[in-house]
């Protein structure tokens, strides 16, 4: 439970970070995409159900204020916190390569699939230039953020885990 | 506690209804624009006010910062209006004496008044879109301020966007640097008409693109762009922009170029929302 509370008050500072801090810390109008940190994050750390669940809200949050159809986002995000929780399994503290690559790999994805339905469907079809100055960009400037928020965030679920072992103990 | 935990439900059961419920609200939101506002506004009453605080403390930080740098800004700004103010007056003088545009400011004077006897609401932009893809931000003025759809927002002089979804305190607004913004434009002095487009390539630039301008239209760089009569949601004489570049097309009949708005885009805080309507106007 306390582990729901903590995920969607994360959800919704990281939100608020990126309309609003991130957004004036943009560098040539690119801005990194925290809440795809978080979900992979979460999902990758706490398993398949915690990542559907963060992503569920991350996602949701976006297409209450700026998306165009309820649940396009949602359903993005909340596929990418269910197949990050996938690879729950060879999670370990100390690993670096895995993360990174995940990240990648559900960055990219995220814009890919944006790219097709917002900007393929109407037309757009120069791929190469949205994917060497919109796609690389947020990629690069997202994973430097992640570098540094990821120790945080396995702070975060160390504690949690902690947590939720010692009142598993006491009620079990 | 820790035995119904136990018999939980499948994660691949979840996934699939999560799936279906998020592809049923897709397709009834394309169906429905109106599908999802109670929710929406339910998240907004919560999200907004802590929003709103958010950045009420931005602002006054950069306020503090901002009383430094306008003092050597100041200075540098009236060396520059004095050079502004000589070549104006030159300008003006020129003008004078050019009998055949006065009837041509005359008209702007009208749009001008027009202008200014819309009914407007201020409001503060309290969050940005939070891809790089669109260009939209959300105000802090909804429903409750009589804010509704298809108003046109204004600030720093120029046209900003209009307001694309409403809800019961906060806006959202496509500003016309938007990837999926058109507005149908007109040039002040000539009155032919034109299509101002966003462009995501543009956007660094802080341009956008004009296109769909008769070949044999007699425009310089430098004139004006307003919105156009038209238009059916914006409202006549807004002023957008100055246009250069301008090139014929490869297809020999028309002409395009790209345009430099008025409004700052990189540094919007502060908006007017013109309460009319185009649609209510012509009553």
């Amino acid at each position: 439970m306390l582990r729901k509370i903590i995920m969607t008050a994360l959800a919704l500072l990281f939100y608020l970070l990126q309309c609003t801090l991130f957004k004036t810390l943009s560098l040539a109008s690119i801005s990194p995409n925290l809440l795809i940190i978080l979900t992979f994050a979460f999902g990758f750390m706490g398993g398949k159900r915690n990542g559907m669940y963060v992503g569920f809200i991350c996602g949701f949050l976006m297409d209450v204020f700026y998306g165009d159809v309820l649940g396009f986002n949602t359903l993005i995000f909340v596929y990418v916190g269910y197949v990050n929780g996938i690879f729950n399994k060879m999670f370990f503290d100390e690993e670096v390569t895995l993360p990174i690559a995940l990240l990648v790999g559900s960055e990219l994805s995220y814009s890919f699939i944006f790219y097709i339905f917002n900007f393929l469907l109407r037309g757009r079809l120069q791929f190469g230039y949205y994917f060497l100055h919109i796609m690389l960009p947020e990629l690069a400037y997202t994973v430097i953020i992640a570098v540094l928020l990821y120790r945080l965030l396995l702070k975060i679920n160390h504690k949690l885990t902690e947590f939720e072992k010692r009142s598993a103990a006491k009620f079990g | 506690m820790k035995k119904r935990e136990t018999v939980e439900f499948p994660t691949k059961y979840i996934l699939s209804i999560l799936t279906i419920i998020c592809v049923i609200c897709i397709v009834l939101s394309l169906v429905n624009d109106d599908f999802g506002r109670p929710v929406k506004n339910a998240v907004a009453t919560v999200v907004v006010p802590v929003q709103d605080g958010m950045n009420s403390v931005g602002k006054w930080m950069a306020g503090k910062s901002d009383t430094l740098k306008e003092l050597s800004d100041v200075m540098s700004e009236n060396k520059k209006l004095k050079k502004q103010l000589e070549k104006l007056k030159e300008e003006n003088t020129a003008l004078l004496l050019n009998n055949n545009k006065v009837e041509d400011l005359q008209k702007l004077l009208e749009l001008d008044n027009k202008y200014s006897t819309y009914n407007k609401v201020a409001a503060s932009v309290i969050s940005k879109e939070p891809g790089n893809w669109f260009s939209s931000f959300t105000i802090n003025k909804g429903s409750k301020d009589g804010i509704k759809v298809d108003m046109n927002v204004i600030g720093n002089g120029g046209l900003i966007g209009i307001v694309t979804a409403v809800g019961k305190n906060y806006s959202t607004v496509r500003t016309i640097i938007d990837d999926s913004s058109n507005v149908s434009a007109q040039f002040s002095t000539t009155s032919d008409t034109c299509i101002v487009e966003g462009d995501l390539k543009l956007i660094n630039d802080g341009i956008l693109y004009i296109s769909n301008i008769k070949k044999d239209v007699k425009i310089a760089d430098g004139d004006m762009v307003v919105t156009s009569n038209i238009s059916d949601k914006f409202l006549p004489g807004i002023m957008i922009g100055y246009v250069k570049d301008i090139s014929n097309d490869s297809n020999n009949l028309t002409k395009s170029g790209h345009i430099t708005p008025i409004a700052d885009f990189a540094h919007i805080e502060d908006v007017l929302v013109i309460t009319d309507l185009k649609t209510n106007m012509e009553e």
